[in-house]
């Protein structure tokens, strides 16, 4: 719980200074293109490539 | 009988009265956090500040959380409460002052940011551990679903409330009106009984409790992949919010009360995801939950996009949100509640 309350209150504001870099170099519309990008992407990644999300069954599931 | 059965912490008198302070505080600060966005592009024309705000307002909570939750275990809650709620109200006061004289700077608006983070640290843990003594134990669950509300539902009233005000009455009435709402939260406190807590019990400290997670998340791959994902998702997601005043302002040329429309969004999507994950009775794989939210996502996009741009953006961020809702588990309990 507290490495999940980390991660989640951590690392968005971490992002919001690099990606604020970038901004300023390509511009916002583009920034934000890119988060989503690398989010889709990524997250396509480790579903497609990693078979723990798939095998993994829900609590109380059989 | 369905409202009562639904709000049936609200029959406790000081869980009612705490509930409505933190709403209305809550959508103030939201108020506040809108007119600062605003004010820092309209002062700087720079997304990098904007980027810089979050980065000044999430640090401390980052560095200062551990400290906080164990300065919580160990000193009154109340004292905790009040030097917090009343920082807040000074801060709001300070931006107020500053932006009416006209001698307001960037740099002011940064370092408010941080030490909102900063106090933030502290009265997260104190105002959660206050919450648990406000009603007995059957009514807690509902409690904390209550409490939930709070925060999604000033998220979809706050910004947009600052956004409508920010035309009218100027950005230092938005800091003005934060203030009003700190000093409501600040006067519930006094008028509610918050019993102390018993002396600090031996427990594990933070830093050993981190370590074990991290131990686990490292050796058990499910939870290592989960971890990844919501950290990349994270990370990647959240920061978009800061640069929603670029849209507003340049991009839309919807103005203010775009502004809070678009900071709006993601509040009605995160009561939209939630409600839909807890509607759902046979919780679905979460590489289907995926791709059905990203094909959710860009059938809305397709849809309105040509329609109304405005609408069009603001809808897809509802979406967007919904579906990091949806991996990252937002507001609900973490994945590996949910998945073994």
């Amino acid at each position: 719980m507290s490495l999940f309350g980390l991660i989640n209150r951590g690392l968005g504001p971490m992002g919001s200074f690099p990606f604020g870099l970038i901004a300023t170099v390509i511009g916002a519309p583009w920034t934000v293109a890119a988060c989503g990008f690398l989010t889709v992407a990524s997250v396509a990644y480790v579903v497609i490539y990693r078979s723990q999300l798939r095998d993994a069954k829900a609590v109380g599931e059989a | 009988m369905y409202f009562t059965h639904t709000f049936r912490a609200f029959r406790h008198r000081d869980y009612f009265i705490f509930w409505c302070g933190l709403f209305l505080g809550h959508t103030g600060t939201l108020v506040q956090t809108t007119a600062q966005g605003w004010l820092i592009f309209q002062l700087t024309d720079s997304p990098f500040y904007l980027g810089l705000e979050g980065f000044c307002l999430g640090l401390p909570r980052v560095l200062f959380s551990a400290l906080g939750g164990a300065v919580v275990d160990r000193t009154d809650r109340k004292t905790i409460f009040v030097i917090t709620q009343s920082a807040f109200l000074l801060m709001a006061l300070f931006l107020g002052v500053m932006n009416h004289l006209g001698t307001i700077r960037v740099w002011h608006l940064l370092m408010v940011s941080a030490l909102t983070g900063f106090f933030v640290s502290f009265e997260q843990p104190v105002r959660q551990s206050i919450l648990h003594h406000l009603v007995p134990r059957s009514d807690l669950p509902n409690a904390v679903t209550l409490y939930q509300m709070v925060f999604n539902g000033s998220m979809l009233f706050g910004p947009s409330i600052g956004g409508l005000l920010i035309p009218w009455i100027d950005t230092q009435g938005c800091f003005f009106v934060a203030t009003g709402g700190n000093l409501i939260v600040l006067l519930t406190i006094f008028m509610i009984r918050i019993p102390s807590l018993p002396a600090a019990q031996s427990r594990k400290s933070l830093t050993r409790d981190m370590m074990e997670g991290l131990n686990l998340a490292w050796n058990t791959p499910l939870f290592l992949t989960l971890f990844t994902v919501l950290g990349i998702v994270t990370f990647c997601t959240k920061p978009y919010t800061q640069f929603m005043p670029v849209f507003a302002r340049d991009i839309l040329a919807v103005g203010a009360p775009g502004l809070g429309l678009l900071l709006m969004a993601p509040g009605a999507g995160a009561i939209l995801g939630g409600l839909t994950l807890a509607s759902i009775r046979r919780f679905p794989k979460p590489h289907r939950l995926l791709f059905f939210s990203c094909r959710g996502f860009w059938l809305v996009h397709r849809s309105l996009r040509r329609v109304a741009p405005p609408v069009s953006v603001a809808i897809v961020f509802v979406y967007r949100r919904r579906i990091s809702d949806h991996f990252s588990f937002r507001d609900r309990n973490p994945a590996a509640n949910l998945y073994r």
